[in-house]
C-alpha cells in the first residue's frame, strides 16, 4: 500500500523531558503528584511545567469527541 | 442548575488541569475530577429530570451534584472502553456514551464539547476567520495529486499541515513542513490532505483567550526547523509577552462569539511587513508552558471563569 503523502513527513518524536511513568495521581488532592527526594510533590511544578503541558501536537489532540469516537483525538 | 462547584472532565495524568485545579483549590472552590473513561465500569450515574435535571455523578472518590455545577471543564478526557466480552459491546458503549454526554451535555461548560468539537475543523475556522476581517492563507484541501501540483505552482511555495494530531501509532510526529513540489505524487490521493501557502514570518504569536481576555505570547524560533513549525523544536524558542493591536483582538474575539467558544489558542503569524495572519484556533489547546515561560496568568483566568456561571 502506498504511505500517505503526509504520513511522510513524519519525524521521530523528541522525548518527553519528564518520566510520565514516575507520576501518580493522587485522588484526594485530585492533582498528579511525582515523588522529589521521598517527598511528593505536585507533578506540574516539580517539572518547570513542561511535563506534557506543550508536548507537539497535544494541541489537536482529546477534546470533544474524544469519549466518543478515537478519530478525531 | 446552577451551584459552586467546578466539574473537570480529563485523564488522570493531565498536569494543565492540575494548575489549574491547584488554583481553585487555593481559592476553596469545590473541584470534582473524572474521567468519563472509566463509566460506567467505575462510574455511578443517576439523574432525574423534574423541572431540571438533578442528581450525582460518582466516581470512586467523589460526588458531583449535578445541581450544584458552576461550570464544567471539558479538558482531556480519554475514550469510554467496554470490554470486549460484555455482550453488544459497541451499541453498549454507544449508549453509554450518549447517556452520560446527554446529561452532561445540559451542564454550564467553559467551551461545550459539542462547541469545542464543531470548531475543531480547520477549514471552518479559516472561513470564520475571514469573515471576522482577519487575514488567512491561501489553502487547498484534496486528496487529488493534480490539484496538489497546481496549488503548489499558483501559490507556493507551500506547507503542509495535518488536520489532527500529528502522532502516529509508529510514535512518530507529524508537523506543519514545507513541500517540495517534485514530491507532490499520487500518495496526495491516500487521504485528505491540507496545504496551504507558506506565510513570511517575522515571528510568531500564540494568543490564549479565556472569557475575552487575551493573553499574547510572542514566540521567536532561532532554528530554520523552529521556523516553519514552532512545535518541532521547543528547545529553540524564545518568548515574550506582546500587546496584540486592538483591531486584531477585537478580530479575535470576533472568531471566538462566531464559534460559541469561552477558550480558544490561536495561532498567529506577524509578517515582517506588519501583517497579522490566523493559522488556526485550537478550542481546547494546550497553553501552561506558555504560563510558566512568560508569567502570563492564564491558569487564574481560566478559575475566574469555572467559578462563575454563565
Amino acid at each position: 500500500m502506498t504511505l500517505a503523502f503526509g504520513v511522510r513527513q513524519a519525524v521521530p518524536a523528541q522525548p518527553m523531558p519528564v518520566d510520565m511513568a514516575a507520576i501518580r495521581f493522587d485522588p484526594d488532592r485530585q492533582i498528579n503528584m511525582i515523588s522529589a527526594k521521598g517527598v511528593p510533590v505536585p507533578a506540574l511544578r516539580h517539572s518547570t511545567g513542561r511535563t506534557s503541558t506543550s508536548t507537539v501536537t497535544q494541541d489537536n489532540k482529546g477534546g470533544a469527541d474524544a469519549d466518543q469516537d478515537q478519530t478525531e483525538d | 442548575m446552577g451551584g459552586r462547584t467546578v466539574a473537570v472532565f480529563t485523564g488522570d495524568l493531565d498536569v494543565t488541569a492540575d494548575a489549574v485545579i491547584m488554583e481553585l483549590h487555593r481559592r476553596d472552590v469545590p473541584v470534582v475530577r473524572c474521567d468519563p473513561a472509566t463509566f460506567p465500569a467505575e462510574i455511578m450515574l443517576g439523574a432525574r429530570f423534574c423541572s431540571g435535571w438533578t442528581g450525582h455523578l460518582r466516581t470512586g472518590s467523589r460526588t458531583l451534584n449535578l445541581s450544584d455545577v458552576a461550570c464544567a471543564w471539558w479538558r482531556r478526557p480519554t475514550p469510554i472502553t467496554i470490554p470486549g466480552d460484555v455482550p453488544e459491546a459497541t451499541w453498549v458503549r454507544r449508549e453509554a456514551v450518549a447517556g452520560l454526554r446527554g446529561v452532561l451535555s445540559a451542564l454550564p461548560w467553559l467551551n461545550h464539547p459539542d462547541d469545542i468539537r464543531a470548531a475543531d475543523h480547520k477549514p471552518l475556522q479559516l472561513a470564520v476567520a475571514a469573515a471576522a476581517g482577519l487575514r488567512v492563507p491561501a489553502t487547498l484541501v484534496t486528496n487529488v495529486p493534480a490539484e496538489a501540483r497546481a496549488f503548489a505552482e499558483d501559490c507556493g511555495p507551500v506547507v503542509y499541515k495535518p488536520f489532527t494530531a500529528g502522532i502516529l501509532d509508529s510514535g512518530h510526529v507529524i508537523y506543519a513542513s514545507a513541500v517540495d513540489p517534485r514530491t507532490l505524487d499520487d500518495s496526495i490521493s491516500v487521504t485528505a490532505h491540507l496545504f496551504q501557502q507558506q506565510i513570511p514570518k517575522a515571528y510568531e504569536l500564540r494568543v490564549t483567550a479565556v472569557d475575552g481576555h487575551l493573553f499574547t505570547a510572542r514566540i521567536d524560533a532561532t532554528t530554520d526547523k523552529g521556523r516553519t513549525d514552532w512545535r518541532s523544536d521547543y528547545h529553540n524558542l524564545r518568548y515574550s509577552t506582546y500587546d496584540l493591536p486592538v483591531d486584531v483582538a477585537a478580530k479575535l474575539r470576533t472568531v471566538l462569539r462566531r464559534l460559541r467558544l469561552r477558550f480558544g489558542a490561536f495561532d498567529l503569524i506577524a509578517t515582517p511587513g506588519g501583517e497579522y495572519v490566523f493559522l488556526e484556533v485550537n478550542p481546547n489547546g494546550q497553553w501552561a508552558w506558555i504560563e510558566d515561560e512568560t508569567g502570563l496568568p492564564i491558569a487564574s483566568a481560566l478559575a475566574d471563569a469555572l467559578e462563575k456561571e454563565k
